[in-house]
């Protein structure tokens, strides 16, 4: 163990696995997790976050490189289930057996009180579905189950591999709630996603994958590229518009006959702009969807240098107008 | 370890599997004991002797049942995906399959006491009724010997499928293998003088040493060219034969990546 390294530290360094057939599922990656934070850990199926989870967990052997968990291998943990949570297939259950067997069984194993099991099923809201046998749950009802397991032994750590899976709209609200407050406690919250825009709410900063290899990592702002937000105008007179904002440097893109992405200019800026060019306009928003484009950007090039911050060379782009994480029982993407 | 063996434990005993598995062995044991009292007479030997022929002839149903039992410690975990959490709780695979070769071992224990106790309590009743009664040479050494062996025998082919398991993992396909090699080509084996001088040392073969009790072997179990090992001899070959797959099955299976 590393002397002076944070027990909710995840390090992964170097890290690459290559499958039989020579397939480079990862590619020399290296990012950091620091506790008391929510890191969304993203990429398109496919692009090695799975394997890489499973390499942070022993469960896949790297062919170089290491990752650790407060300084130590996974294997190495003296009681893993009381330092690291991990939740990775909701699909992993014995048919046959109750939930609260089921968890019953890794209360044994992590040397835990069976009682252990009614509270971690009432802390997901399973408790009513405790003798149950988990054939009959949906796909929701185990990825709460999967999550109890995962937080028996009250981990300072949570590893979760596509959570909200099966969940319906307030499965995932719920969740989305839980993970703040879990991080809020000081605990590291690691979550991966195919979708920026499932996560953006939630996470305070992402690594974000491509063909194995990190094309980017760093706080949410850092990946906004530390401009200011983008705009969807519409309007009858879009070449006028465009006109004005083109005169005064504004960076902008054409989106169809009668609308137009505004980056970086503020909403009174552009609406005062607009009354200056005599536009009419029928709908001034923000661009909800373009961290998702910058997203599908750095994800379907194929990647270079690792880059952590802001300076990536991308196109320019900006964040939107998100609301900041607003707690459970708020609606939209989590 | 002692949490992975509690582990195994619970784990064996929250499903209802073992359950049916006991029901099984007490269909199977108390219906062909039946069958088998009912038809012999007194011409056929004594009760133990009649008791030691049957275990010879249905052992091997046995052995299978057991085995059965032991692949699916760890075969089940693949098919269910479990292998995933288990793993994770003792990410030391080695320790999880020493836990799970003791508590099978326990549990193949039990379930030889159930097969070899339904035969003595349905089997003799019927057989003393019927006025079939005695023994031969030294009574009470020979049953004892004869239900200790096969009790013990049954238990060892639990962690022995456990090892076959770990090393084939693909359930149905450990389960076919092991089933189909038990019953029919340890018996094909006999034909071939090379399979006669190895037999001792197979599964079975050990298996049979620890039933049929050493001076009556050649009276009981007469093939020309098998030299049958010692009771104690048996029961080493069979823990080695456990012992053996499971380490090559840690080694080889169940080191690979689970993913």
């Amino acid at each position: 163990m590393r002397v002076g390294e944070p027990p909710g530290r995840i390090v992964v360094a170097a890290l690459s696995k290559t499958f039989a057939g020579g397939i480079r599922a990862v590619d020399n990656l290296s990012f950091t997790v620091e506790p008391g934070s929510v890191t969304g850990f993203l990429g398109p199926n496919g692009a090695g976050k799975t394997t890489t989870l499973r390499m942070i967990l022993g469960l896949v052997r790297p062919t170089s490189g290491t990752a650790t968990v407060g300084g130590r291998r996974y294997v190495a943990l003296p009681n893993p289930l009381r330092h690291v949570g991990a939740c990775l297939e909701a699909s992993s259950f014995y048919p046959g057996r109750t939930a609260r067997n089921h968890l019953r069984v890794y209360c044994a194993h992590a040397g835990l009180p069976g009682k252990r099991a009614a509270e971690v099923l009432e802390l997901v809201g399973l408790s009513a579905a405790g003798r149950r046998r988990v054939k009959g749950f949906s796909l929701g009802m185990r990825q709460r189950l999967a999550l109890a397991t995962a937080m028996l032994g009250d981990p300072p750590v949570l590893i979760m591999d596509e959570p909200t899976n099966g969940l319906d709209p307030e499965g995932i609200r719920w969740l989305r709630g839980f993970l703040r407050e879990l991080a809020g406690q000081g605990r590291t919250i690691l979550v991966s996603s195919h979708l920026l825009a499932e996560v953006q709410q939630t996470v305070d900063r992402v690594v974000i994958l491509s063909a194995g290899r990190c094309v980017r990592q760093g706080s949410m702002a850092e990946l906004a590229g530390g401009r200011g937000p983008t705009t969807l105008v519409r309007t009858p007179q879009v070449d006028a518009l465009m006109a004005v904002l083109t005169s005064r440097g504004v960076g902008l893109t054409r989106v169809d006959a009668t609308a137009v992405r505004i980056d970086g200019l503020p909403v009174p800026d552009i609406g005062h702009a607009a009354f200056e060019a005599g536009c009419e306009i029928h709908e001034m928003r923000a661009d909800q969807a373009d961290l998702e484009r910058v997203f599908f950007e750095l994800t379907s090039q194929p990647p270079s240098q690792p880059h952590v911050g802001p300076t990536y060379g991308q196109p320019p782009y900006q964040p939107p107008y998100q609301p900041p994480y607003q707690g459970p029982g708020q609606g939209g993407p989590w | 370890m002692v949490r992975a063996v509690a582990a195994e434990f619970v784990k064996l005993f929250t499903t209802r599997v073992w359950a049916w598995l006991v029901g099984v062995v007490v269909l199977l044991a108390a219906g062909i004991t039946g069958i088998a009292a009912v038809n012999v007479s007194t011409g056929d030997g004594p009760p133990a002797e009649v008791l030691l022929v049957l275990l010879i002839v249905l052992g091997p149903v046995a052995f299978v049942v057991s085995a059965v039992v032991g692949i699916t410690a760890l075969t089940g975990e693949f098919r269910h995906q479990t292998a995933t959490s288990t793993f994770l709780a003792e990410p030391r695979r080695p320790v999880v399959v020493a836990a799970k070769l003791l508590v099978y071992l326990i549990f193949g224990a039990l379930l030889g006491a159930v097969f070899v106790g339904v035969m003595l309590l349905v089997g003799f009743p019927i057989m003393h009724s019927r006025s079939i009664t005695g023994d031969v040479g030294h009574p009470a050494y020979h049953l004892a010997r004869i239900v200790v062996g096969a009790i013990g025998a049954i238990a060892l082919f639990a962690p022995f499928g456990v090892g076959f398991g770990a090393l084939v993992r693909n359930q149905p396909t450990a389960i076919t293998i092991s089933a189909v090699y038990l019953v029919a080509a340890e018996n094909i084996m006999l034909a071939f003088r090379s399979g006669r001088a190895i037999y001792p040392y197979t599964p079975g073969g050990a298996a049979k040493s620890m039933i049929i009790p050493h001076d009556r072997i050649h009276e009981v179990f007469d093939v020309s060219g098998v030299h049958m090992l010692g009771g104690l001899g048996g029961t080493i070959t069979l823990a080695v034969w456990a012992l053996g797959l499971s380490i090559l099955g840690s080694v080889v299976a169940v080191s690979r990546d689970v993913s």
